[in-house]
């Protein structure tokens, strides 16, 4: 169906959001699937397979124009130097006529999407967007010190900056600016372990109360343990169509900040999640009162609420008001995070925006079970990485 | 040469005045030239955290700092009493490649 006089002001990728916005061009979620999340002992390859398996079951896979791959550290965590041949003979293991081209490793879930989008356009056939990520099988000292050169630059790593000691640093810097109490935060990892025990491919399906979030170690002050999204095992793909589909991608935005984030301008504040929510809601003609459900990257539980605040759905230092009030839980007035987040579902850092879509379309299509937010039409996905130097935002609606 | 700047800080200046403490490619703010100066080492601590997961061991304190002059942004660790969250005034050194901050000389608690 096509939407009926909704122009864009966003000239962010040129004439292309134009067309769209004029109906020109629609492109569907037509499947979406996920392993479970958590500890795996299949290997990368097999993770991989299982999902676009699954993604390529309701389809016809002959259709597949093209392959996004998205894994944040292949060589880094497994060993595998060529990603993009590994997910090629994955598709052929289930699909032994395609021969589609492979793009990526991207290192997100997030950016594999928003690439596919682009091509998707202009495909002759469906596209396959694909993540998987295997971390679990390394300890978590190997594998931050294998991250490490991903996650921050050179100047960071000599002053021994790992990633949650910048994300404490933003936290400390929001929490101090808008006088948000630090209790507010525990809220959020509550919130989203209760919402992951509804989810049965989280990794911790365990609620958590705040007290246990408040007594856990501190890892840099004021970010406890349970504040922290684990390391998991995952993988999930989706087809993008332009004929068939539920659910319709209907704006998509990026934003970027400074790599460095003693660069940035205001440390509590995430620019990136702002430029690229509003450039998905202008080309979706949609606000974020309009929105039932979101998806956030909340790697660490505060950057929940200032992802929320950078995307406009609460005035700055708003929404732990919000969240207290349980506006952010499923069947208030916005669902974050229905999925657990990567707080409760887990992360599996470069399937993120992935897992996102299949929680969204879940929602969106009334197949969520146990943690079904009711009436979901409209719903929201940011994806991020690190302490958020880029982010991605997708605005997905229910097809009528 | 200005005063206090002679024991200050090697620095990054571009053509319109934007001071950075570490090096860059090109002037991050408006992708001008850079070329060397002196950054006065005064500094305000905007943040800092306490690391206590760490893959080299022991706590640390990190912070971000801005500097009186120029207002250059600086990734520092933290020494001696400073509380952090109350816009600190402390003085930057660079040590080897790390920018240390500590309490500056009869500031107030």
């Amino acid at each position: 169906m096509l939407r009926r006089g909704r122009t864009s002001r966003s000239f962010v990728d040129g004439e292309f959001r134009l067309l769209y916005a004029e109906n020109v061009i629609e492109i569907k979620v037509k499947t979406v699937a996920m392993t479970s999340i958590g500890r795996h002992d299949n290997d990368f390859r097999s993770l991989l397979t299982e999902a676009i398996r699954d993604a390529l079951a309701a389809t016809t896979a002959d259709s597949i124009d093209s392959i996004f791959l998205a894994s944040f550290a292949p060589a880094e965590l497994c060993g595998i130097a060529d990603p993009a041949s590994v997910a090629r003979d994955a598709v052929r293991a289930v699909a032994p006529g395609v021969d589609a081209p492979v793009f990526g490793p991207f290192r997100t879930g997030g950016e594999a999407l928003y690439r596919a989008l682009e091509r998707a356009r202009t495909a002759n056939g469906d596209v396959l967007v694909a993540g998987c990520e295997k971390m679990t099988h390394l300890d978590a000292g190997t594998a931050a010190g294998l991250l490490a050169p991903r996650v921050s630059d050179d100047v960071e790593q000599q002053h021994g900056a790992t990633l949650p000691a910048l994300a404490a640093l933003a936290t400390a810097a929001y929490a101090h600016s808008f006088r948000v109490p630090v209790r507010a935060f525990d809220e959020v990892a509550v919130k989203n372990h209760h919402n992951a025990t509804l989810n049965p491919l989280a990794h911790f399906r365990r609620a958590v109360s705040a007290d246990e979030v408040r007594r856990s170690p501190l890892v840099a002050d004021p970010l406890r343990r349970y504040h922290c999204a684990p390391m998991s095992d995952g993988a999930a793909a989706c087809v993008l169509s332009r004929r068939e589909g539920a659910v319709r991608i209907a704006g998509w935005g990026h934003g970027v900040d400074a790599m460095r984030f003693h660069d940035r301008a205001h440390l509590g504040e995430f620019k990136a999640a702002a430029a690229a929510a509003s450039a998905a809601f202008a080309m979706a003609g949609r606000s974020p009162s309009d929105v039932d459900v979101v998806e956030i990257h909340d790697a660490f539980s505060p950057f929940e609420l200032m992802n929320l605040e950078a995307m406009r759905f609460f005035a700055p230092g708003d929404a732990w008001r919000a969240l207290a009030r349980g506006e952010l839980a499923i069947g208030g007035r916005v669902a974050v995070n229905p999925s657990g987040g990567l707080k409760g579902r887990g992360h599996p850092i470069g399937v993120c925006g992935l897992t996102s879509t299949a929680e969204v379309v879940a929602q969106l299509t009334g197949a969520a079970g146990g943690r079904q937010h009711p009436g979901a039409g409209v719903a929201v996905i940011q994806s991020a990485g690190g302490v958020a130097p880029d982010a991605y935002v997708f605005v997905m609606e229910a097809c009528a | 040469m200005r005063r206090g700047v002679a024991h200050g800080l090697d620095g990054w200046r571009c053509e319109r005045g934007h001071v950075h403490v570490h090096p860059h490619e090109a002037c991050p703010r408006c992708g001008g030239r850079l070329r060397g100066t002196r950054i006065a080492p005064q500094a305000t601590l905007l943040v800092q955290t306490i690391v206590r997961v760490t893959p080299s061991g022991g706590p640390f304190r990190l912070g971000v700092a801005v500097t009186r002059a120029g207002h250059a942004h600086t990734l520092c660790r933290v020494e001696g009493d400073v509380r952090g969250t109350g816009h600190d005034a402390v003085m930057l050194e660079r040590r080897g490649n790390v920018i240390v901050a500590r309490r500056r000389r009869g500031a107030r608690r």
